[in-house]
């Protein structure tokens, strides 16, 4: 409609022709033409509730049934940060799982929550509060659900920092495919008269390892040593990182000790653009696509799944306050007095920043990621994977390493290669990102 | 407390390198750098050997004068055997590119180098300055770099050259890897690595490891003058966004520079669609191209049809190989390129520009002349208020710009004072006269 900015010739002051008038105006839902817009999603699509609801649920169904990864009857642990799409993603498999559903989903969900106030700078009653919060939302759902402390990264197992055994009932040519898993699994249903995949009454709380099954806060020596481990990581960059792998570490642990076979983690398309150009700026350009791809395969016996990656921050939150999805908010990670800020934050700062005056700029990123082919550096053998991250080493055979100087002489009286003077190999490499205290052996 | 001591020597230190963070003195930093660029020379893939020449191309900024200099010394000292020039382009800024290249005279003169300077406007028919409006405010970052990219390569083919040398530093590298990635230009971040593709005129690039904080502080200590105004359209110019990210990122982590340059050598792009096939010749002037236009071309149809923005997108191909309502000669749809001796993509492209009425079809078919002119001249029709244009028009100009470059010619100041300097230097090379600058 061009009257509504009268006297500019149909487009308001300053604004490009195909954008829409600034003034606000009640406009109908593209989808069913009938009901008033709600919100207006991606560039200027208006959808009105009962439209968006069905576009976010059919996005979540279709991400999983497109990709087929997940047979039925496995058991899924979901990665519940607390956060906005955790929580949008717990509700959207408690409604696919509900029999009301059409084709429901078909597996066996479990919940994990990683309770990190000890580095949130939360004082003990506050990270009570935290956790109780959390249960009651986790109890509600009725899915087994395990609350772990950070702390309890500590006392991992060495094997954690090695791949499991790759599972004989994983998809390819040993195992079944996943349409014979599939029809077999309904035939079994259909003998079993249906409560195959029927879920307890009532959730089970089940603590991770430990003599003690109380949820209760771990002594403050845990906590003393955790803090002095992560004050030792010198910068705020390297003190992400070393919290993010902790979380990993500590929910494939959990997913290991229970018998999971998936863990599917909350990443949204805003986080997953934000992801991709930290990973690029701390040298992770090799293993984007499995920092930020759909699977990650990494730890060999449990897969990473990333469902929410394809919606963005602006829908999750309008979902979760349209249908009163559940959350609760803990603090950021600490940083001292007068330190830079980490990489992690200066690019989503940049992100979100740029993406006002280019309001393309995440989805193009996100495209762009998507573009990266999914088989990273594979790791030859054993010794040629990083401790930490489980990846294929990207060391060797690049500019500095491997072949120095092997083209060609410049000139009878060339100076050895090996001058004394230019940098090492040792300094050439990215300096190391993270100070870790071994973990306590036994 | 006593000073700091360098890490390599028993003297103080004088700075912090970029990277490691390690102190190092004045001596040994020097050593350090110069053995790291000469390196990174070798461990091109393909690096120069000795007797090829290199054509420097040189804007008087810090990267290419400290580029310069380390060249001329590391091929004196480590005897290289390399044969160099300076290659500067004027892309016709003013306030900015005449200062620049007033310093790159002293350069050249200091060094000694001989000097060749090309610029758009006697190449391309237009001048930066003068394409404001006819890009509408959009930024001209674009066509500099198209424009610049070809002369650079024009003119090393001229010069006989067989390697261009840039002075790409690493911050730039890690830009660059940030606005691909944010503007989502998957071809470019494929290329990266290997750089342009045959036949162009191969790429140097020895500074990449270098961080701009220390080419500064070579240039200072080695007491290098250089230019450091700011090109008057920076603002416009999309990097600003990454570099003012990249400021920030290696402010909190300074090995966040090399980090990029590593992650976009290592990103798995998959094979482009089409790769391997070498590129062919663009079917008006005979430069690389990947389509049937070189971008050069296809911008310069599009800004005489007073239509840029068709030019920086995909249909801009597609108009300025329309036959018809064009300025390009040839009404045989397609403009002809596709009879006439040889077809645009047979043989090496640049032997035959050397002799401009050898078997190019495309200026043949056009111009019909028999002789055909450089076919930016033919194109110079008169078109209102650009001077140059019309200047040269009415000179009867429809020759190849590289013949009358021996010809002092009127408004460019910069051929004028070159003139002495600009002679092939694949013989006898001249040396520059004294300048009183």
């Amino acid at each position: 409609t061009s009257w509504c900015c009268p006297g500019t010739g149909g487009a308001g002051p300053g604004v490009a022709g195909d954008r829409p008038c600034p003034h606000s105006h009640p406009r109908t839902c593209m989808k069913c033409g009938q009901g008033t817009a709600a919100l207006v999603i991606r560039v200027g699509d208006p959808f009105c509730r009962s439209c968006f609801r069905e576009y976010f649920v059919h996005k979540f169904r279709a991400m999983l049934g497109k990709n087929r990864v997940i047979f039925p009857g496995e058991k899924v642990l979901l990665a519940v940060s607390g956060g906005p799409a955790s929580s949008a993603m717990v509700r959207q498999v408690q409604e696919g799982l509900s029999r009301e559903a059409a084709k429901r989903l078909r597996f066996v969900p479990g919940l994990v929550y990683v309770e990190e106030g000890a580095v949130r700078r939360q004082s003990p009653e506050q990270r009570e509060q935290s956790l109780a919060q959390m249960e009651t939302l986790l109890k509600a759902t009725g899915f087994p659900y395990y609350l772990i402390h950070l702390e309890e990264a500590l006392e991992l197992p060495p094997s954690i920092l090695q791949p499991g055994p790759e599972r004989t009932s994983t998809p390819g040519p040993s195992g079944p495919s996943y349409k014979e898993a599939v029809d077999s699994f309904i035939q079994q249903q259909r003998q079993d008269g249906d409560t195959g995949t029927s879920l307890p009454g009532h959730s089970s709380q089940d603590t991770a390892a430990g003599p003690s099954a109380t949820p209760r806060l771990p002594d403050a020596a845990q906590t003393q040593e955790l803090l002095r481990s992560f004050e030792a990581a010198g910068t705020a960059t390297a003190r992400e990182e070393l919290l993010e792998m902790l979380r990993t570490h500590l929910i494939m642990q959990t997913a290991r000790d229970r018998g999971y076979t998936k863990v599917m983690t909350g990443e949204s398309l805003t986080r997953v653009a934000i992801k991709l150009l930290t990973n690029l700026s701390l040298g992770r350009g090799a293993f984007l696509a499995v920092d930020t791809g759909f699977t990650d395969q990494r730890h060999g016996d449990v897969m990473v799944v990333r469902p929410m990656r394809d919606y963005t921050a602006k829908e999750i939150a309008f979902y979760n306050r349209f249908f009163s999805v559940p959350t609760v908010i803990v603090p950021p990670l600490f940083t001292k007095r007068r330190e830079k800020p980490s990489i992690h934050q200066l690019v989503e700062r940049f992100l979100l920043g740029l993406q006002e005056e280019f309001p393309s700029t995440i989805s193009t990123v996100y495209r762009t990621g998507e573009k990266l082919s999914p088989e990273p550096a594979k790791a030859s053998s054993e010794s040629q994977r990083c401790l930490l991250c489980l990846c294929g080493l990207d060391t060797i055979g690049g500019e500095w390493g491997g072949h120095w100087g092997a083209q060609g002489d410049l000139g009878s009286s060339c100076a050895p290669l090996s001058d004394p003077l230019a940098l090492t190999e040792e300094e050439l490499a990215l300096e190391p990102t993270l100070i870790l205290e071994e973990p306590a052996a036994g | 407390m006593p000073p700091p001591r360098c890490s390599r020597c028993p003297l103080p230190s004088s700075l912090l390198r970029s990277r490691s963070l390690q102190p190092f003195c004045r001596r040994c930093f020097l050593r350090a750098f110069e053995s790291e660029t000469l390196q990174a020379l070798r461990n091109s893939g393909i690096s120069p050997q000795p007797g090829h020449a290199v054509a420097v191309a040189a804007s008087g900024g810090k990267d290419s004068t400290v580029l310069a200099h380390l060249l001329v010394r590391l091929n004196r000292e480590r005897a290289l055997g390399l044969r160099l020039a300076l290659l500067g382009v004027d892309e016709g800024i003013g306030g900015y590119r005449d200062e620049a290249l007033a310093v790159l005279r002293g350069v050249g003169a200091a060094l000694p180098l001989p000097l060749v300077l090309v610029s758009h406007r006697e190449l391309f028919g237009w001048a930066l300055d003068e394409l404001g409006p006819a890009l509408g405010g959009r930024s001209r970052c674009t066509v500099c770099g198209v424009f610049r990219r070809q002369a650079m390569e024009r003119a090393a083919r001229e010069m006989g050259a067989d390697w261009i040398a840039t002075g790409h530093n690493a911050d730039d590298v890690a830009e660059t890897v940030l606005m691909n990635f944010l503007r989502g230009d998957v071809a470019r971040l494929r290329r990266a690595p290997r750089g342009s593709p045959e036949p162009a005129v191969p790429r140097l690039k020895p500074l990449r490891h270098a961080a701009q904080k220390e080419i500064v502080l070579y240039a200072h200590f080695r007491g290098l003058p250089y230019a450091s105004a700011e090109c008057r359209h920076a603002p416009l110019a999309f990097r600003g966004h990454p570099r003012a990210l990249l400021k920030d990122l290696e402010a909190s982590r300074p090995a966040a520079v090399a980090a990029l340059a590593h992650s976009g050598r290592r990103l798995a792009l998959g094979a482009a669609p089409g790769a391997g096939a070498a590129p062919g010749a663009c079917g008006r002037c005979g430069a690389v191209a990947s389509g049937e236009l070189c971008m050069a071309c296809v911008l310069l149809a599009a800004l005489d049809k007073g239509r840029p923005k068709l030019a920086l997108g995909k249909r801009g191909l597609r108009v300025a190989t329309e036959g018809g309502g064009g300025h390009w000669g040839g009404g045989e749809g397609g403009g002809g390129h596709q009879d006439g001796g040889g077809g645009h993509r047979a043989g090496f492209p640049y032997k035959e520009l050397t002799q401009p009425h050898g078997p190019i079809s495309a200026r043949d078919a056009n111009k019909g002349q028999g002789g055909g002119g450089f076919p930016y001249k033919e194109r110079a029709l008169p078109r209102g208020p650009i001077s140059a244009r019309d200047a040269n028009e009415k000179r009867g100009g429809a020759k190849c710009p590289y013949e009358e470059r021996a010809l002092p010619r009127g408004p460019i100041s910069a051929r004028d004072a070159n003139e002495e300097a600009t002679v092939r230097w694949r013989g006898a090379v001249t040396s520059l006269p004294a300048r009183s600058r």
